[in-house]
């Protein structure tokens, strides 16, 4: 009985040890920026602050009070506001704060405007739109900038692909481009909730890594499995019709809308081009409008996300494209 | 196999312990069979090609030990013998270890092109290597004998201290493995063994891993350090360098513990030394001992006047440095300790006396300055850190409180707390003794699984590169 007691309560202290071990040393995980979101499935935990951690960056993350990746200006209520939705590419946590997109646009633009970012990691712009629709100003919004990370979106803009063991997200489904049905983010679970209270340590994220770890090695194939979809067709409406709502709602509310395409695949890019002429939304070629000045986008040593240098091209190529007015 | 590795804690150990005390019940020389066998199985689990290696030299070793232990009239003279032998090992040792250096030296002297050999380091070369020319001297001043080459191979082999130590001498082995109740499983020594063996895990993968990352980071990852930076790099490699080797050998002394078989101590808290000989008498004591009764006494050590002691003092260091690895940089840190202990010997000579925390101060300092040279790949890395760590003019920046914060721990564990040695010679209660192990062994096995899913690797030992 005593050495049981002793065998529990040294595993306690041992466990209780590696959370701070973890925290205070440089093998920290960072812990979840996320929380339970009814309209979206996931939001940004406000007034938060963490490290985006990888093997090539450790930044430390801020997001306001609306949850929003930290403007370096504080928001002026007597100015306008620009928005950036889209994913982590546009979310980026692993940039130091200043060299965010919204930041960097908003230091070229002299802060005549509120440069806010709405981008959120693991979402489409299937999200994009929910997100512009449900989170953002539009009263307020003058201008409205979406990124689209199409060669991964394309997987993903449909409910069926959605891992059910993964965080809840909310998904539209479309008939036509005006006709869809929301399927809201599926309702909290107490895992979810386990999970957002257990976001706060490190343990959980060492536990997670450690189950994929496993995972990964019993089953190498986890990757190719995901991409063999075949038929596209429902993917290609859900995103063209999500893209065109945006587009609409932004119309709607008198908010200038641009649309950036982020794509390495040739095929994608023109499909997407063509369907954008025929509906008059504006929009922009990132790869290609970089390659006419001479810019080549850099990504992160360790992974596909902008690089510091690349985000502040990217915001230059924006500022200088005319699509903002001066004033 | 690492002793920080799964395959070595949860499947190698535990079937060598069980097997070795089962057959022990049946048959001594079936048991001492087996951890030969287990030892070289241990050895040969990185690449089965040393194997050849090692069992060559033991062979030959053997033979010449035994040349020298007979007593009737041989070809060679006994003095003959032992220089034959030694000579043997050395060039063993050059061959593999130092060619390349040597060539490359040439090549650059002379404008030579001679190709490198570009030859793999035999695991453990340098340890082995010492420990039979060790022997080889031991049995020509007949201080010891081995007349069983089973006996022989367990006291080369014996996998706790094959690796990187602590370097034994025969006699101090040997009478340990003939004793009949070290046959038997003594359960003090199993607490006692997985208690140290659990500090030195812990030291390994808790400490000497976190302040390899920011050591590795300054010294091969910085162009430019601030003064900060390059302070706190040299001081995460002192600390590192010492709760690696100190952590490898705590495992070893651990490990050797559960088979009833009692290693020497290797470190004394090196970091409290007051003085360069002081440091000496602390830090991998095997090795001084070594460089001591093997080179410095041979060569005269203090018996031919002041001048031939310093240069014996020199020699030694030098080749101490040498023998840690082929390179300037470990030569000129042999050189550095070399001339330390010189001026020490001036200075004590002359009766100067200092307080004790600003001795305490010199000799820690120089130690870390000198660790540079000890980790510096190229002479560049050695003089970007020492550079900058003079660099006055340069603001503190790029502070990092993480790890100034270990930094500080490190000191609070190296200078005040006990050390393993004082730890195991301290009386506690069984249920601290079970409560810590247990504690440690945890937290060392998270942090290692850690290691494993971060890195994709286990971390080996500074150590077994040397």
């Amino acid at each position: 009985m005593k050495k049981t007691i002793i065998f529990t309560l040294s595993l306690l202290v041992s466990l209780i040890s590696f959370e701070f071990f973890l925290r205070y040393s440089p093998f920290e995980y960072g812990t979840s920026p996320g929380i339970y979101d009814k309209e979206i499935g996931v939001w940004h935990k406000k007034n938060f602050s963490g490290y985006s951690i990888s093997e090539c960056y450790k930044t430390k993350y801020y997001y306001d009070e609306k949850g929003l990746p930290k403007s370096t200006k504080v928001y002026d209520e007597n100015k306008n506001d620009i928005v950036f939705l889209g994913d982590s590419f546009v979310e980026a946590v692993m940039i130091e704060n200043s060299g965010i997109i919204h930041n960097v646009l908003a230091k070229e633009l002299n802060y005549k405007y509120n440069v806010l970012n709405y981008g959120l990691s693991g979402t489409s712009v299937v999200q994009s739109f929910m997100i512009f629709k449900n989170k953002v100003n539009l009263n307020k919004t003058k201008y409205a900038i979406e990124f689209v990370e199409l060669d991964g979106d394309i997987l993903e803009v449909n409910y069926q692909s959605h891992n059910k063991m993964a965080r809840p997200k909310v998904y539209l489904n479309f008939k036509s481009l005006n006709k869809y049905k929301i399927i809201p983010p599926r309702e909290i679970t107490l895992k979810d909730k386990i999970g957002d209270f257990l976001g706060d340590y490190q343990i959980y994220f060492f536990i997670k890594k450690l189950i994929f770890s496993i995972k990964k090695r019993t089953t190498p194939s986890i990757k190719e499995k995901k991409k063999t979809i075949l038929n596209l067709s429902q993917n290609w409406l859900n995103l063209e019709a999500s893209i065109y709502q945006s587009y609409l709602l932004a119309k709607k509310n008198n908010i200038k809308f641009l649309l950036i395409i982020n794509s390495k695949k040739v095929h994608n890019r023109e499909t997407l081009k063509a369907f954008l002429t025929k509906e008059n939304i504006p929009f922009m070629s990132i790869q290609e409008e970089a390659q006419k000045r001479g810019i080549v986008l850099h990504s992160l040593s360790c992974e596909d996300h902008w690089s510091k240098e690349s985000l502040n091209d990217i915001a230059k190529i924006i500022f200088e494209s005319g699509f903002i007015a001066p004033n | 196999m690492l002793f920080n590795s799964y395959v070595f804690i949860f499947a190698f150990l535990p079937i060598s312990f069980s097997l070795y005390f089962y057959l022990n019940t049946k048959s001594t020389l079936l048991a001492k069979k087996f951890l030969v066998f287990a030892s070289l199985f241990f050895y040969s689990w990185w690449n089965i090609f040393y194997l050849p290696i090692i069992l060559g030299s033991m062979f030959f070793n053997y033979a010449i030990g035994q040349q020298l232990n007979q007593q009737r009239e041989k070809i060679f003279s006994k003095k003959t013998t032992l220089i034959l032998g030694i000579l043997a090992n050395l060039m063993l040792l050059g061959y593999f270890k130092y060619m390349d250096f040597f060539i490359s030296n040439i090549n650059l002297i002379s404008d030579a092109k001679i190709p490198l050999l570009d030859l793999a380091l035999p695991l453990a070369i340098s340890f082995f290597t010492f420990q039979q020319v060790a022997y080889l001297v031991d049995s020509y001043r007949k201080e010891t004998k081995e007349y069983d080459f089973l006996n022989y191979s367990l006291f080369v082999t014996f996998f706790p201290q094959l690796i990187a130590g602590p370097i034994v001498h025969h006699n101090e082995m040997m009478p340990q493995f003939a004793k009949r109740r070290n046959k038997v499983k003594n359960y003090k020594n199993i607490a006692l063994g997985l208690f140290i063996f659990s500090i030195g895990l812990f030291k390994k993968v808790v400490i000497a891993d976190v302040f390899a990352i920011w050591a590795t980071k300054g010294f091969d990852g910085s162009e430019v350090l601030s003064i900060f930076e390059a302070w706190a790099t040299s001081l995460s490699y002192t600390f590192q360098l010492y709760f690696d080797f100190s952590g490898y050998t705590d495992m070893a002394i651990g490990i050797a513990l559960l088979f009833n078989i009692k290693l020497p101590i290797n470190f004394n808290s090196p970091y409290k030394a007051t003085s360069i000989q002081d440091f000496w008498r602390r830090w991998h004591i095997t090795l001084s001992r070594f460089l001591k009764d093997y080179i410095y006494i041979p060569l005269g050590g203090n018996r031919k006047g002041e001048l031939f002691t310093y240069a014996n003092l020199m020699i030694t260091f030098i080749l101490g440095g040498l023998w840690h690895g082929a390179g300037w940089t470990f030569i000129f840190w042999g050189f550095l300790h070399g001339m330390a202990l010189v001026i020490h010997r001036i200075w004590s000579k002359l009766g100067f006396k200092l307080w004790t925390w600003l001795a305490w101060f010199i000799t820690f300092n120089f130690i870390n300055i000198a660790w540079i040279f000890f980790r510096a790949k190229e002479w560049n890395d050695a003089i970007k850190v020492l550079e900058s760590m003079f660099a006055f003019d340069t603001y503190i920046d790029n502070f990092n409180l993480l790890q100034f914060s270990w930094i500080m721990l490190a000191f609070l564990i190296s200078l005040v707390l006990k050390n393993s040695f004082q730890i195991i010679n301290t009386k506690y209660s069984k249920n601290i003794i079970l409560f810590t192990t247990l504690l440690l062994f945890f937290l060392a096995l998270l942090q290692l699984t850690n290691i494993i899913i971060q890195e994709d690797k286990v971390s080996e030992f500074l150590y077994f590169n040397f």
